[in-house]
């Protein structure tokens, strides 16, 4: 009877950890395409970081409205009307390899049908949408971005990333901390505190 | 009856009659017990019909936003409180006719605990969120509310649950122990071997046991008391005329006693028959507990009494107006019932020949389980429907969900009960045993 | 800017509407191995010009529900109006609405609207869709082959460009253009006509009055202008120096517009006239008049007070009161309703003109050089005799837009029957009414919403509607039809050189652009117009003087039909009108002011009858008239004499969507086709009805059941003499209270509110405000007989006593008291309600768990709970505002001061490093409110219009005795000495 019971603690055991480890390295893993694929490989890695383009070059609302816009096809067309993109194999760092200009003409395509781009939302692991801004938060990116917050601050550094992923968890906790630790006084962090600025 | 009655009660007889009771199930069982599992399993389709298409399937409306199920769980928390007082306070002031009927007892509030535990949670509209009322550190970096007599009520009924279970099941032990010697059967002797931890009946046991039991029953009392304390509060902290008063702890403490005083008996009268322990639970038994009715009811009957009069003595339209429509309202009839069954029927009690009469026992028992889970509907329902602001106020019509799962809380109740009784010792072997005469010499 | 860019070329389809939100995510596809949905986010092809996501775009536009023409200015999100609020540039409205105008929107989203062209097929005996091309060509076939019949275009007031476009569109093929409107009080303009020598209806400048005197005229409700009427009815209710306005009422029951008078008088049914010239008559024996009475002293002579009482039934002591209080005060005497249709109603309109001449109201309260677009409609007379050449065959096209005449036509007409007479009838409605369902044709209009315009209420207003959204379904502007088949036609080739209406509509612009303001460019005037919503001119003053016909006036006695015991008022409904807004849930869910009733009609029996009759409120009883019979719940109501019994107009449609049809019955039906000798108004108020009981009883369904507030004093009223008298009651009270915890302390903001209840009339549109802004589900006549309506305000009412025994009806709007001391708070074991640093009393929906311990301690019952995930059927749910979380079951909710709006208000502000100034943010009930009794604002704020209203002598806190310290605080209604 004993043996059975110890046999038992240490599957368990067993299980427990290998499952714990399982999730902490889904959760931490920083190099590997993680996000969710998209229906064009858009890497902001070579858009924002290796050829310097500002966020809000794209994301052009994020000063004035509290939600930063997804470019339109337009957009993406002022630019691709003229670089046609090289015609070379590009390795992401999650050693997906497609073809630079095959992707381009890709966007085309949508320009062309005049169809809009369904981008998938960057959402938690896995690609599910278990830890995505639920509907009843409102966020406001102009009054973050008025006060000087850079957008890595809670997007992580995406000029890093071929495949966008989630880089913080932006859960309340992370919302709340952020808040008390800007706060300029006690009033000021009773109001930014405060329930009601996030959820109606 | 017939043959047991004869030979009178020895050492060997209560274990005997006692492991007998566990042995394999009678048709009679089975025609219980089955029956019981369906309507239980009526409730748990109503329940699980209520959480995909919302709430609205229960009466609730504006203004009435608490109902039936808060009415069964301050009923269930209620019947849960004399298993306590019997084993646990009746222990400690040593009453001897405690012993034959306190096991059962006992079960019994930790089945009606079990019972009560759900309502809350049928009672939510997303019960999956009942989670959010533990304080439990998350990332969302929030707390619970203090102040609030739910999250009291949170504590309190699951101190209790924890305790009377564990009360319950030390209590045990010995009786198992003598089970599990008689067992022949290998998966039974091995669940009986677990339950009763290894005893062996020496000394040192039997010294550090009666310890163990003495402390426990002296932690359990207090809770008698707070348990239904604080659920009283759910109420008496609101605002609600006819909630926002002090004499509520008392008064709930009293009622509850009162009806778990009487569940006891409605339990007992059919088990003693059942399975033939007129020798084990005496009519003096049921003597001292009618005894003990009385006395709640009297409490009871003082405690409406006295609500009239604060309600009229404050001088608050509100408070007044609340007792005028309970007793002359749309739900006067409900009301009344309460009364007369609470208040009226106990007095037939004050005859010994009505205290010793187990048929009338029963029927009056049963009346003032009525009695006293109307007595919950009206504090509940009652005063919110008619409350400070005369543009809201509202009729609550019970619905057929609710009925349903109330139906199948009674059911989930007796399954464990009908449970118990089939595979755990009813009749507490050991203390059974204290309280004979010693027997004489080859006797 | 303009709604130009929603319809320009490069425009998506509309189709991909859904598709193009910007932020708007869909759960699509499935990725990878996951089988949870995924969500994607659609971003704009194109976007379009000046459309940034997440921010509003406000277009100003005109109100097309009634004929009042209020300016509103729509809010617009993401390409979809979300909101309705009053233009605050319009002299009509001031930025004020009614609850019908409101609930626009859901006319515009309505999922009953009809989608795309129809044609009556005859086989399958159906309406069949086909496209815009294939309706056309029948149209411009059937235009081609016109033949010697008529053709008839009907419609609604359509005054300004488009009834001019009509006239040319109608003009070469011999047609001729009627507009319908069911309540165009004809007897008023004919009264003007025979005493002052104009056909017209004036503007009744209630704003400018004392003393108003209303025969039967539902100003609040649906007598002209509601919403002007209300501003003006507020500005008299104004308390100054102790002084305020005086209004007294006539009218046999006592309506939503009487209950909020200072007197009602329930004279006789008919015999308005006997007492209009028993209080002229009073004025001039008396010397009280301020005009030369001329022939009208003989006319009056024979009305003394003790003969009118006779005839009346209101004392002589009463007549002659009003008579020295009307003459004595700048005042204004105004009648419909049921004044207005009975068989002598031009006679009671003379009458009324009378006193108005003789008090010199004439050119003060009574404006004629302003008149109203309405007096130009045709009337019934006309309508009558338009029936009757559809019967005999001789109207061979007709037209109908936007009117319903089979629903709103008096059964005995029988419209329905001679529009089978017409071989072909097109209809150009949105919806799919009683009408338009008997057409042959249905070419959809866009609403207002959708489609280019203006429209001119009254002379010195022209409001312009432009699209604030593109179409929500497969339909076009009526002027766009028009002109597009006008090309095919052969009669009508040339009549029009523009595409589009559009074009039209500037044209025309254009040329009033030269005249107006002949130095600016178009463009610039065109850009001005838009923003503005609409154009005011002032009209050139008129003369009006005594006409020589008045004298030719003799008062008739009122004729009624049928033998019945009762006479039946078929009164129009503040919710629906004649019917139009039924199909709006927002507008079934209002509850009717006085009776609270939801989705259904009633019938209005006085208490007396219904004692002797063993009637009680919701028995089922039949009533018959000459016309029919008809059987409906009954609703016991003081405000009513016994015997007169009452029943609203609106519902009973047989059609017009599921929201409308089959509630209630249709009064019209079993009207007479009676006319008014005089005017040709329709005789409404003429026919007598008998009730007899069915012996069976079901629940009226209402959100409030209790009649009286008993000993609870929730609503409170004060004497005019006493304001002021009582030792701050309000004042210092409060403070008195010991408390064991600290007062609050507030830095910036303490948000509250003054609700003024001499103000208040109880017309609900801050409801249907809240509903638009709050995302607040209707739940449906089944669930509301459950109490489970949403509103998170209410307005309670109820019926009390006056000292002498009369009838005394308060209303109280009952919304989230926002409380200092609330007990929500506490007893919430998860922090899901709190309070905040601003004095909000925050609800957080996603940490409600649904303990529900809240709603029910909350002492004023304000807070609602989400019994079930409602549902708004598309496209309903297009409305839905952004800014506002959509709940689902198990979540409570409840009124938060429109959160949203004070934290858009407070972003904006912080732009500019500031703090809100008062009156920058206004919530949403507030906003709407016609009579200005809901004020918002910052508590701390001294000078905030709030706080000054708060610290009113006629303050006070409703329940103050809990002690919740409300953020609330109600005005008492006044009482005056009554007549």
């Amino acid at each position: 009877m004993k043996i059975e019971r110890d046999r038992f603690l240490r599957i368990a055991i067993t299980v427990l950890f290998v499952a714990a480890g399982f999730y902490l390295y889904a959760e931490t893993a920083e190099s590997r395409d993680k996000g969710p694929a998209q229906p064009v490989l858009f890497s902001h890695k070579i858009h924002a970081g290796d050829n310097q383009i500002q966020c809000q070059t794209c994301h052009s609302y994020t000063e004035v409205s509290p939600h930063p816009g997804i470019p339109s096809v337009q957009k993406c067309m002022g630019c691709h009307s003229y670089v046609a993109g090289r015609d070379v194999e590009y390795t992401t760092q999650g050693g997906q390899t497609i073809n630079i200009r095959e992707e381009i003409n890709k966007v085309k395509g949508y320009w062309r049908r005049q169809e809009p781009i369904p981008w998938v939302k960057v959402t938690g692991m896995f690609g599910t949408n278990s830890s995505g801004m639920p509907e009843f938060v409102h966020f406001n990116h102009k009054r973050h971005i008025k006060r000087g917050f850079e957008c890595s601050t809670c997007h992580g550094e995406v000029e890093k990333m071929d495949v966008v992923h989630k880089a913080k968890d932006l859960t309340m906790g992370f919302c709340i901390s952020c808040h008390e630790e800007n706060a300029d006084n006690e009033e000021h962090k009773t109001e930014l505190k405060d329930c009601l600025t996030c959820h109606y | 009856m017939s043959q047991t009655q004869q030979t009178p009660l020895t050492y060997a007889r209560i274990t005997e009659d006692v492991v007998r009771m566990v042995d394999k199930p009678s048709k009679k069982w089975w025609a219980l017990f089955l029956p019981t599992v369906a309507l239980v399993g009526l409730g748990v389709t109503c329940f699980f019909y209520q959480v995909a298409t919302g709430l609205g399937v229960a009466g609730y409306r504006h203004p009435v936003f608490w109902g039936v199920y808060i009415t069964d769980f301050v009923f269930w928390v209620g019947i849960a409180h004399s298993g306590t007082l019997i084993s646990a306070i009746l222990y400690l002031f040593r009453a001897r006719f405690r012993m034959s009927i306190y096991r059962i007892a006992e079960a019994m509030t930790v089945f009606a605990v079990l019972t009560a535990g759900l309502f809350p949670i049928i009672h939510l509209g997303r019960p999956w969120n009942f989670l959010w009322l533990i304080p439990y550190p998350n990332s969302r970096e929030l707390w619970i509310n203090f102040k609030s007599p739910l999250v009291w009520d949170v504590f309190a009924v699951s101190t209790y649950l924890t305790v009377s279970s564990v009360f319950f099941l030390v209590g045990m032990i010995p009786d198992i122990a003598a089970i599990r010697d008689k067992v022949k059967e290998t998966p039974r002797k091995i669940i009986y071997s677990i339950l009763s931890f290894g005893w062996k009946g020496s000394n040192k046991e039997w010294l550090h046991y009666t310890r163990a039991y003495l402390y426990f029953a002296a932690l359990a009392t207090p809770l008698v008391l707070s348990v239904h304390s604080v659920v009283s509060w759910d109420f008496a902290m609101g605002n609600v005329p006819g909630w926002h008063t002090t004499i509520f702890p008392p008064y709930f403490v009293a009622g509850a006693i009162f009806s778990g005083l009487a569940m006891v008996i409605t339990l007992t009268v059919p088990i003693r028959k059942i399975f033939h322990l007129e020798d084990y639970i005496t009519l003096d038994n049921y003597d001292g507990m009618a005894k003990l009715i009385i006395f709640t009811s009297c409490i009871v009957g003082y405690a409406y009494a006295a609500e009239f009069f604060m309600a009229w003595y404050s001088g608050s339209p509100y408070e007044w107006g609340q007792f005028v429509y309970r007793a002359t309202g749309e739900y006067a009839p409900f009301y009344w019932t309460m009364v007369i069954c609470n208040c009226f029927v106990p007095i037939v009690l004050w005859w010994e020949s009505v205290r010793k009469n187990i048929k009338a026992l029963f029927v009056i028992s049963i009346l003032i389980n009525i009695g006293m889970w109307f007595e919950r509907f009206n504090i509940i329902v009652i005063s919110l429907s008619r409350d400070f602001e005369p543009g809201a106020w509202g009729i609550y019509k019970i619905s057929f969900v609710e009925a349903g799962i109330t139906i199948g809380s009674f059911a989930w109740f007796f399954m464990f009960f009908l449970l118990f009784v089939k595979t755990l010792p009813a009749v507490s072997i050991a203390e059974m045993k204290e309280i004979l005469p010693v027997p004489k010499k080859g006797g | 800017m303009s709604g130009k860019e929603n319809k320009g070329k490069n425009g998506m389809k509309r189709r991909d509407f859904l598709k193009v939100l910007g932020v708007a995510g869909g759960t699509a596809a499935v990725a990878g191995s996951c089988s949870e949905p995924v969500e994607q986010i659609i971003p704009y092809v194109i976007p379009p010009e000046n459309v940034i996501p997440g921010v509003p775009k406000f277009y100003a536009t005109t109100c097309r529900e009634c004929s009042s023409g209020c300016g509103l200015v729509v809010k617009n999100r993401e390409g979809r109006a979300i909101k309705v609020e009053g233009n605050p540039e319009s002299p009509i409205n001031s930025g004020k609405t009614c609850a019908m105008g409101q609930a626009s929107l859901q006319g515009l989203y309505n999922p009953d609207r009809v989608r795309s062209p129809l044609r009556y097929n005859t086989e399958t005996q159906r309406l069949e869709p086909i496209g815009w091309e294939r309706g056309e060509e029948i149209l411009t076939e059937k235009l081609n082959s016109l033949g010697s019949g008529k053709i008839v275009y009907l419609s609604n007031n359509v005054s300004g460009t488009y009834s001019k476009f009509v006239a040319e569109f109608l003009r070469p093929l011999g047609g001729k253009h009627y507009v319908y409107e069911t309540f165009s009080h004809e007897p008023i303009r004919k009264a003007n006509s025979i005493v002052f020598g104009r056909d017209e209806i004036p503007s009744y400048r209630i704003d400018k009055a004392d003393y108003l005197l209303s025969f039967g005229a539902d100003y609040l409700e649906t007598w002209l202008s509601t919403v002007s009427n209300s501003i003006g009815y507020s500005k008299l209710r104004d308390i100054d120096h102790g002084k305020t306005g005086q209004v007294v009422h006539i009218e046999p029951r006592s309506g939503m517009t009487a209950s909020n008078a200072d007197t009602w008088v329930a004279a006789k049914p008919g015999t308005e006239q006997y007492l209009a010239l028993g209080i002229a008559n009073v004025m001039i024996s008396k010397g009280l008049n301020k005009v030369a009475p001329g022939p009208i002293a003989r006319m009056v002579s024979g009305y003394t007070p003790e003969k009118v009482a006779a005839l009346t039934d209101v004392s002589a002591d009463t007549i002659k009161k009003i008579a020295r209080d009307f003459a004595a005060s700048k005042s204004l005497a105004i009648g419909g309703g049921a004044a207005n249709t009975g068989s002598n109603a031009t006679e009671t309109m003379v009458a009324v003109n009378i006193l108005n001449y003789l008090a010199g109201n004439i050119g003060k309260t009574v404006d004629f050089s302003d008149s109203l677009s309405i007096s130009d409609a045709s009337t019934f007379g006309d309508m009558k005799k338009l029936v009757e050449e559809m019967k005999s065959g001789k109207v061979e096209i007709l037209i109908v837009h936007n009117v319903n005449p089979v629903f709103t036509l008096p059964g005995e007409l029988n419209v329905a029957e001679a529009l089978e007479k017409v071989p072909f009838v097109v209809s150009l409605s949105s919806f799919l009414d009683e009408t338009s369902e008997k057409a042959h044709l249905v070419l959809p209009e866009n609403t207002s919403f959708e489609s280019w315009g203006d429209y001119s209420p009254k002379k010195s207003v022209t409001g312009i509607t432009q699209p604030v959204m593109r179409p929500v379904f497969n339909t076009k502007s009526a002027g766009d039809t028009l002109i597009s088949v006008s090309k095919n036609v052969e009669a009508l080739n040339n009549t029009f050189t523009e595409k589009k209406y559009y074009d039209y509509l500037r044209n025309a612009w254009k040329k009033r652009a030269a005249v107006l303001s002949p130095g600016t460019s178009f463009e610039k005037f065109w850009e001005k117009l838009l923003v503005k919503g609409s154009l005011t001119t002032t009209p050139a003053p008129v003369n009006v003087a005594l006409s020589s016909r008045v004298s030719s006036v003799s008062f008739r006695d009122p004729q009624f039909r049928g033998e019945g015991d009762f006479h039946l008022i078929a009164y129009p409904s503040h919710r629906f009108l004649d019917g139009r807004g039924a199909n709006k849930p927002w507008l079934q869910e209002l509850p009717d002011a006085l009776t609270t009733s939801v989705w259904d009609s009633w019938l209005e029996v006085n208490p007396a009858v219904a004692a002797k009759m063993g009637l009680e409120d919701g028995s089922y009883v039949k009533v018959d008239t000459p016309g029919g019979s008809f059987e409906v719940q009954v609703f016991v109501y003081e405000g009513i004499r016994p015997d007169t019994i009452a029943i609203p107009l609106g519902q009973g449609h047989t059609s017009y969507g599921r929201y409308a049809k089959g509630r209630g019955v249709n009064p019209f039906a079993l009207l007479p086709a009676a006319t008014d000798a005089l005017s040709g108004g329709p005789s409404l108020l003429s026919t007598k009805a008998n009730v007899s009981s069915l012996r069976k009883r079901d629940l009226l369904v209402r959100t409030q059941y209790t009649k009286s507030q008993g000993d609870r004093h929730v609503a409170k009223t004060v004497a005019l003499d006493q304001i002021g008298h009582h030792n701050g009651a309000h004042g210092a009270d409060h403070s008195k209270h010991p408390d064991f915890y600290p007062e609050k302390e507030y830095s910036k903001y303490r948000w509250g509110m003054a609700i003024d209840l001499n103000k208040c009339t109880g017309c609900g549109a801050c409801v249907t405000a809240c509903s638009a802004e709050n995302n607040i589900p209707f739940v449906g006549k089944k669930q509301i007989a459950k109490r489970r309506e949403m509103n998170w305000i209410r307005i309670e009412r109820f019926f009390e006593k006056n000292s002498d025994g009369s009838l005394d009806v308060r209303f109280l709007p009952m919304l989230c008291q926002q409380c200092g001391n609330a007990p929500c708070e506490p007893v919430c074991p998860v922090f899901a309600t709190y309070h905040n640093q601003e004095g909000l009393n925050g609800m957080i929906y996603n940490r409600c768990v649904g303990t529900r311990y809240c709603a029910n301690n909350c002492t004023y019952k304000v807070r609602r709970f989400n019994w079930y995930t409602y549902k708004f059927p598309e496209p309903l749910n297009w409305q839905l505002n952004p800014d506002v979380t959509v709940r689902s079951k198990g979540v409570m909710e409840k009124c938060t001061f429109c959160v949203q709006r004070i934290n858009h208000g407070k972003d904006l502000a912080k732009d500019e490093g500031r703090l809100l100034r008062d009156r920058e943010v206004l919530t949403a009930c507030e906003q709407a409110c016609p009579s200005d009794a809901i004020v918002f604002g910052n508590l701390i704020d001294d000078k905030s219009r709030a706080s000054v209203l708060s610290e009113d002598d006629r303050g006070y806190k409703v329940l103050e005795v809990v002690n919740t310290k409300p953020a609330i605080t109600y005005l008492k209604k006044v009482k005056q000495e009554r007549v």
